[in-house]
């Protein structure tokens, strides 16, 4: 007792310290528990965070820059599955190998498939026909996404169901004006010229929506096919690479184009069979790193229509 | 001993600041005091609207399971949303809207949002809004949107109590 007395000034100070310095500490984690969403692409992040705002935490499991089609999963991806309120994949068999819905299941999470009512277009390739996964290249479709995400996102945490219909609805906005400026921009390159060559079959979407390549039914016209991973109808053949060089050689294609997330060996070898430019680097599979341009979804979709349009016209 | 009293002085600390901020807000009122309810303005107003363009449903508009699709054009009074013919609404025809549509004496406010077609994404829109009191216009404003955006945007006005000889005898 004496002791206390002795020192109580300072023992006084510690617990009221230690006191203030537990209960901020408490409180703080308590209120900043946000739900935790994780995606498979970095598209899907972005639509998500567009929605939750700062809502909830939103982890991609691919990296930018990272192949959806051959990715293998890592011991940390597991990690992040588990800490997850709610799993979002692109489906169509984006993920090679159905990797994100393993990882939902593995770890017994929710699963949505942001693809889920999207107008399908099928590739027949080795005479099978297959959906193409890469359908965020239409603006009409990334509607679908976000309305996916929405519904999902609001059956997680119903509390916030206005805060993410007010960013929904905005967002959904700001991709009108994009599809509008899209047209408008790829409108000013001659029809004749509006040939887009990549890398890997992921532009049919695009190239459908916005009328490019009219040559082969406003399609993709690439060397390697919808998938870069060993799925049926992905790698390149020596008839798709005849192919390529013979729409080239026809249409007179000013430029050609790599992608980021692919080996840009077989377009360059391309190009110089050809004799035509590389037009630059499209985003395709994955959005750019942070701080680029191409580093949410508007972004990336600029910046692909920016370069395309000065390259062609 | 010494330990117990240790113990028992943090607890009594932190249980102390934990009581306080539990109970800190506690004094407030849950919500937004009531606000008196102005007078209602009925019968003689008429609401008119008039789109350079025919009014399509939106592709963009956010489409949740519990709520239907969004109409093509939405119209708001003072934050209440106004009931809308839902029929197909060309370029140029006057949409006439009396049902439902009640102004208050003082500051009121529209919010008007349509949606024009997704084929003239190269046309500026307008839509012109007029407020009619028997037949006199006493509000005449036009939305304007750009590069086929969605028009949207509010009218402000403010009316003034009725004066008694006004009524007719």
């Amino acid at each position: 007792m004496k002791f206390l007395f002795k020192k109580l000034p300072l023992f006084c100070s510690l617990l009221i310290f230690s006191s203030i310095l537990l209960f901020s500490v408490l409180a703080g984690a308590a209120q900043f528990k946000k739900p935790v969403i994780v995606s498979s692409t970095t598209q899907i992040a972005d639509f998500a965070r567009q929605v939750a705002g700062d809502q909830a935490v939103v982890k991609s499991i691919l990296a930018p820059g990272a192949d959806p089609h051959t990715y293998n999963v890592t011991p940390d991806d597991v990690q992040i599955v588990l800490g997850a309120d709610l799993c979002i994949e692109n489906g169509l068999h984006l993920e090679g190998k159905n990797w994100m819905a393993t990882l939902a299941k593995d770890a017994q999470k929710p699963l949505i498939t942001a693809t889920k009512g999207i107008q399908v277009l099928t590739i027949s390739e080795g005479g099978q026909s297959l959906p193409d996964p890469h359908s965020w290249f239409s603006l009409k479709n990334a509607v679908v996404y976000v309305n996916n995400i929405t519904r999902a996102i609001i059956a997680m945490d119903p509390e916030h169901s206005s805060h993410y219909q007010a960013r929904a609805k905005l967002f959904l906005q700001q991709l009108r004006v994009l599809d509008g400026w899209i047209r408008e921009q790829l409108n000013t390159i001659p029809p004749q010229r509006r040939i887009l060559v990549t890398t890997h079959d992921a532009f049919n979407y695009f190239c459908r929506e916005y009328r490019l390549n009219e040559n082969n039914d406003f399609l993709s016209i690439a060397p390697v096919g919808w998938s870069t991973g060993a799925e049926v109808g992905a790698g390149i053949t020596p008839e798709r690479r005849r192919k390529v060089v013979d729409s080239i050689r026809d249409s007179g294609a000013p430029a050609i184009f790599v992608e980021t997330t692919i080996n840009p060996k077989q377009i360059r070898e391309i190009a110089k069979e050809t004799g035509v430019k590389i037009g630059g680097e499209l985003y395709s599979d994955s959005m750019g790193p942070e701080d680029s341009a191409g580093e949410t979804y508007i972004g990336m979709m600029r910046e692909n229509t920016l370069l395309i349009v000065n390259a062609l016209k | 001993m010494r330990f117990l009293l240790i113990i028992f002085v943090w607890i009594f600390f932190v249980g102390g600041l934990w009581a306080y901020t539990a109970n800190r807000d506690a004094s407030l009122p849950a919500g937004p005091a009531q606000v008196a309810d102005r007078e209602v303005l009925t019968g003689a107003y008429v609401l008119e609207i008039t789109p350079s363009f025919s009014i399509e449903k939106d592709p963009f508009a956010l489409a949740l399971d519990d709520a239907p699709q969004a109409p093509g054009l939405e119209v708001r009074l003072n934050g209440q949303a106004l009931t809308v013919d839902p029929g197909k609404i060309l370029r140029g025809k006057v949409i006439r809207i009396t049902e439902g549509f009640a102004p208050t004496v003082g500051f009121n406010e529209f919010y008007v949002q349509a949606s024009p077609p997704m084929s003239e994404i190269h046309l500026d829109h307008g839509l012109r809004v007029r407020l009619l009191d028997r037949g006199a216009p006493v509000v005449d404003h036009t939305i304007w949107g750009s590069r086929g955006a969605v028009v949207a945007g509010t009218v402000n006005f403010t009316l003034a109590t009725p004066k008694e000889d006004d009524h007719d005898h």
